[in-house]
């Protein structure tokens, strides 16, 4: 893939210097902090507002189990728009400013083009989300008590997975559309569909939303592993790429 | 071998035609003028042979390589600087610069001695240094230049290149292809006609989509304009123009108003003759001759003779 690593280079260079890496660190690691925080403070934080003096609220005690799995629910909604929005505008704002079509003048291929921008974007999320994950492991282990660490490891892992599933989606439509918005949208609607769809008999447990599932399953030490999923979702990441590619050959500049 | 090559090149949107056809070639080291009033599809015609766009049908070669999206061996002999060019905002003119350079492969050093040398030959040295997201039309018009340059085209496809420019802007530009021609093909498309006479070896006028005429820009002015004498005189110039119309190498004659005097316009068939025998035609006439002037056509009255008057450019 000729110019790829030039282009690589660019856009973790875009990346830091128009604070993507930044926000996009801080929103992950803020996430992978506050989940055992908020569990392990929460009474203490409902106690110091004053509520629940007249009607006292039970909580149960925070377990290391909870404060795991709180993190893989919320890294899977806030994750998903997160890829969403930093993905959406990647190609179709490219063409729309005009600056693709000055990079695409010289030898570099398209394949290049698409792959840079997903390399750069995965590496992102990778990054952040081991970052965020490693934090909120650290801060369980301190503030609630011992988890074992491959099984959640391995949770974070199958969670990455799907947000890398994410962004591929989101960029083939980015190359579709001329909007972003309408990449960003139709990329949520797919994904909220695939996941609903996972309730269906024959082909739902191959879908990818199974992922996240697995993911928790590792977790609790219970329930089977949905290799099929995990095959599917790579499989739809490399369609991705290779289509966001043939559709930008064929699409005007 | 020619640099450029259009066999049959059409290009269609839905049932609109941009291009219709076009059967083009472009010797080699010449600046070649793309004429056309806007939306004549000069900008599509130039995204094909770019390999930015692919033809509905026909092909295009440039530097003897077929162009498609795919033919990166052909990108990295030409130069391209669109009609808006368009760049990171983040990054400075320099930075973008040495960007375009790795693009094409240029060792480090090679890369920053091309780029000071660029900056600096469209002025630009100073504001290298700052972020592109600041600069006018004019300087982004300016860095699209040197950038289309950083490889030492072959080719160099240029779309508007004057068209933002202020006039010293233009005349610098122009000066730069002037030094081109005769190392690189340019291979320009502009609807500004002075800019097309002053520059282009030779010419191909198109007009919705399709290509009416190609040649120099010499041969156009011989084949389609005819020089014209302007006469005025302090009296009303009619009794002379019966005379004038009853001469065998007369073609036209008539009077026009401009302002408040009276010029009488006269296109000779045979213009020795005309030279010779007007002035006595106007002796004999007992007129009082205030001016008289054999005028030079202009690739702008050929261009609106071809186009028409109806054209936008």
């Amino acid at each position: 893939m000729n110019g790829l690593k030039v282009l690589f280079k660019k856009e973790l260079r875009e990346q830091l210097k128009t604070y993507k890496m930044l926000i996009v660190g801080i929103a992950f690691v803020f996430f992978g902090i506050s989940t055992p925080l908020l569990l392990a403070y929460l009474p203490q934080i409902i106690e110091f507002s004053g509520q629940g003096a007249d009607m006292p609220i039970n909580m149960p005690d925070p377990t290391p189990l909870m404060s795991m799995q709180e993190f893989g629910q919320t890294m899977l909604q806030v994750g998903v728009l997160i890829c969403i929005l930093i993905t959406m505008g990647t190609i179709s704002g490219e063409k729309e400013k005009g600056t693709a079509m000055l990079t695409l003048s010289k030898p570099v291929s398209r394949g290049a083009f698409v792959m840079s921008k997903y390399l750069a974007l995965g590496m992102l999320v990778f990054v952040s989300m081991l970052l965020s994950a490693g934090l909120c492991y650290a801060y369980t282990l301190m503030l609630i008590g011992d988890f074992a660490f491959i099984p959640f490891l391995g949770s974070t892992l199958l969670l990455t997975l799907f947000l890398l599933l994410c962004l591929a989606v989101t960029l083939f439509f980015s190359s579709f559309f001329k909007s972003s918005l309408a990449a960003g949208g139709t990329a949520l609607v797919l994904l909220i569909a695939q996941g609903l769809a996972t309730q269906l008999p024959w082909i739902g447990k191959y879908l990818p939303g199974n992922l996240s599932s697995w993911s928790a399953q590792l977790l609790s030490g219970s329930g089977e592993p949905a290799w099929g999923a995990l095959v599917v979702a790579v499989v739809i990441i490399g369609l991705c790429l290779y289509f966001a590619r043939i559709r930008l050959e064929q699409k005007e500049l | 071998m020619d640099a450029i090559l259009c066999q049959k090149l059409t290009k269609k949107f839905g049932d609109f035609t941009a291009l219709d056809g076009l059967d083009l070639a472009v010797e080699k080291n010449r600046v070649f003028g793309f004429l056309g009033p806007n939306g004549a599809g000069k900008t599509t015609a130039v995204r094909m042979l770019t390999g930015l766009s692919q033809p509905t049908s026909g092909k295009a070669y440039v530097s003897g390589e077929e162009v498609t999206p795919r033919n990166l061996s052909l990108r990295s002999k030409i130069g391209f600087l669109p009609d808006v060019p368009a760049f990171y905002g983040w990054m400075t003119g320099r930075e973008f610069m040495l960007f375009s350079g790795e693009l094409h492969k240029l060792s480090p050093r090679e890369n920053n001695l091309r780029a000071d040398e660029l900056l600096e030959l469209v002025d630009l040295s100073e504001a290298g240094k700052r972020r592109v997201g600041g600069y006018s039309r004019g300087m982004k018009q300016r860095l699209g230049i040197a950038q289309a340059l950083v490889n030492k085209p072959e080719v160099l496809f240029m779309d508007e290149p004057t068209s933002a420019l202020d006039p010293m802007g233009r005349r610098d530009v122009l000066n730069l292809i002037e030094r081109l021609s005769g190392d690189t093909t340019v291979f320009m498309s502009t609807h500004i006609l002075s800019d097309v006479e002053r520059v282009c070896d030779r010419v191909a006028i198109i007009n919705e989509g399709k290509l009416i005429t190609s040649a120099s820009v010499e041969e156009l002015k011989r084949k389609y304009s005819t020089s014209a004498f302007e006469i005025q005189f302090e009296e009303e110039p009619t009794p002379i123009l019966t005379q004038l119309l009853k001469m065998p190498y007369i073609k036209t004659a008539e009077v026009r108003t401009e302002g408040e005097v009276r010029v009488l316009y006269v296109q000779a068939s045979d213009l020795a003759k005309a030279k010779t025998e007007i002035p006595g035609v106007i002796a004999q006439s007992g007129l009082t001759l205030t001016h008289y002037e054999l005028t030079t056509p202009s690739i702008e009255d050929v261009f609106i003779q071809l186009v028409g008057n109806g054209a936008k450019a």
